[in-house]
């Protein structure tokens, strides 16, 4: 893959930054190719878990927010666990996904609609309601008639509650303004 | 032992076999773990991606509540485990993370108490000979590739909980039962947990190569401790079956249910009946049930 480096870019900036949100140091890496090759999402990503690392090393912000891969993600950490040079993998996804939210860059997958969803459930309720979570994905996502059809055989086997449960939902809610606030530095 | 129980919302609504199967266990075992009163999500994976002190404030709740009931946490699902880690290692930095942690939650919350899943409980302190010796009925024929899944493995570090790529403590619980757990390479690959929903053709594709390989190397039935692992593998199963042209038919027990079995519990106490895939053909022909 051929790489172009913007003379503008700052090539420590970014690397900093990250080293501040992910808690660990992006210049370690030697492009072995471990956290690739053990990444069950790989196939589905647009540029691999090394090439991320390898972005952040030379300061390419864009390259790192704008891709699909911080949004396939699932976190399993089995890059960091493996990664020989102690660089935490899973962390500069999270960081860079995290950063890619505040800046308002449009996510590349229907993920972030099922957070938003989930978060929504806890917000109200103080736990999750999972019909509650599939409706509102649905609805954001557009996919309406998602998972429609397991409604039944999950009613079936009484694995589905109907009813949400309320559960000290105030002083959640009181969390949730709080984090928020705080994270937007206010 | 001083625990009291956090089920996570996946046990009160989605995995209510894992929940019936673990209180089952909890009082044949005659042990003393209630659930927290009042208990609240987690956040599970939904937050961290988009607000890192929310996702250590909401679990920081939970363990404010076993501190005001002077107990420990007892853990089932591997997510709660994991993000109950996180806040009390948040709480325990002592730096900013930690202040606007308090600050948000509102109050002082202390981070000396233990969180346990229940089968390092099972086997650090209550001992598998102590185990062995409650056993009733001999699981003997039964093949069982034992899935852990990332969550609770990874990372190290943080979770303590075994090694990250070979897990042993299920397949000790397992043996325990007589059933032989079969040697496989895919004991914690990651399933595509939360993808489930947004991404379920991804989950399959994932699915897909765990069911392939645990049949490939022998297994009959695969044993799991995650409430997400289970649904991926067992309601999903037929999806899977139907995308690849592949029968499986492979049962998937959570651990709690294979040891219920060997104590002698009934299937319907264990919830054997709310599994998707029915393992009751399975232990018929084992001479099981």
């Amino acid at each position: 893959m051929q790489i172009n480096i913007n003379k503008d870019v700052n090539l420590l900036e970014f690397g900093e930054k990250l080293q501040e949100l992910a808690e660990t140091d992006v210049k370690k890496c030697y492009q072995c190719g471990k956290c690739t090759a053990g990444c069950p999402l790989n196939y589905l990503m647009d540029i691999s878990p090394s090439q991320v690392i390898r972005f952040c090393q030379l300061g390419m912000k864009e390259k790192v927010l704008n891709s699909r891969s911080i949004w396939y993600c699932v976190f399993c950490d089995t890059c960091s666990t493996r990664c020989p040079q102690g660089v935490d993998i899973k962390g500069v996804m999270d960081a860079s996904r995290r950063t890619a939210v505040r800046q308002k860059i449009k996510p590349k997958a229907d993920i972030r609609a099922l957070e938003k969803s989930f978060a929504g459930s806890i917000y109200s309720f103080g736990r999750v309601f999972e019909p509650g979570v599939v409706g509102g994905f649905n609805l954001r996502s557009g996919k309406l008639l998602h998972d429609v059809f397991l409604f039944p055989l999950l009613l079936l086997k009484r694995k589905i509650c109907l009813i949400p449960h309320w559960v000290r939902s105030s002083e959640v809610r009181g969390v949730f303004k709080r984090a928020r606030r705080k994270e937007r530095g206010l | 032992m001083n625990y009291a129980y956090y089920p996570g919302c996946s046990l009160e609504s989605t995995s209510p076999d894992f929940h019936l199967s673990t209180q089952a266990l909890i009082d044949f075992l005659e042990l003393d773990i209630e659930e927290i009163p009042d208990w609240t999500c987690c956040g599970a994976s939904a937050i961290h991606p988009d607000n890192k002190l929310l996702s250590c404030s909401l679990p920081a709740l939970t363990l404010d509540a076993a501190n005001q009931e002077g107990k420990d946490i007892m853990v089932q699902c591997p997510s709660c485990y994991a993000h109950l880690k996180e806040a009390r290692h948040a709480l325990r930095r002592k730096d900013q993370l930690t202040e606007d942690v308090l600050e948000v939650v509102g109050k002082e919350v202390e981070s000396s108490l233990e969180i346990k899943h229940f089968s390092e409980i099972l086997v650090h302190e209550i001992g598998l000979e102590k185990l062995q010796e409650k056993r009733v009925k001999s699981l003997e024929g039964l093949k069982i590739a034992n899935y852990y899944g990332c969550v609770i493995v990874r990372p190290q570090k943080l979770m303590e909980y075994d090694d990250p790529e070979n897990p042993m403590l299920m397949d000790q619980l397992v043996s325990l039962t007589g059933a032989e757990s079969v040697d496989w390479p895919f004991k914690t690959k990651c399933c595509g947990a939360s993808n489930s929903i947004s991404r379920t053709d991804v989950v399959l594709d994932l699915t897909y190569e765990i069911l392939r390989l645990a049949k490939q190397n022998g297994a009959e039935a695969i044993s799991v401790l995650c409430p997400l692992c289970h649904i991926n593998l067992d309601l999903r199963q037929k999806a899977i079956e139907k995308r690849y042209h592949e029968k499986f038919n492979l049962p998937i027990f959570y651990y709690t249910q294979l040891l219920g079995l060997s104590f002698g519990l009934e299937p319907k106490e264990l919830a054997l009946d709310r599994l998707f895939v029915s393992p009751f053909p399975l232990l018929k022909s084992k001479g099981i049930l």
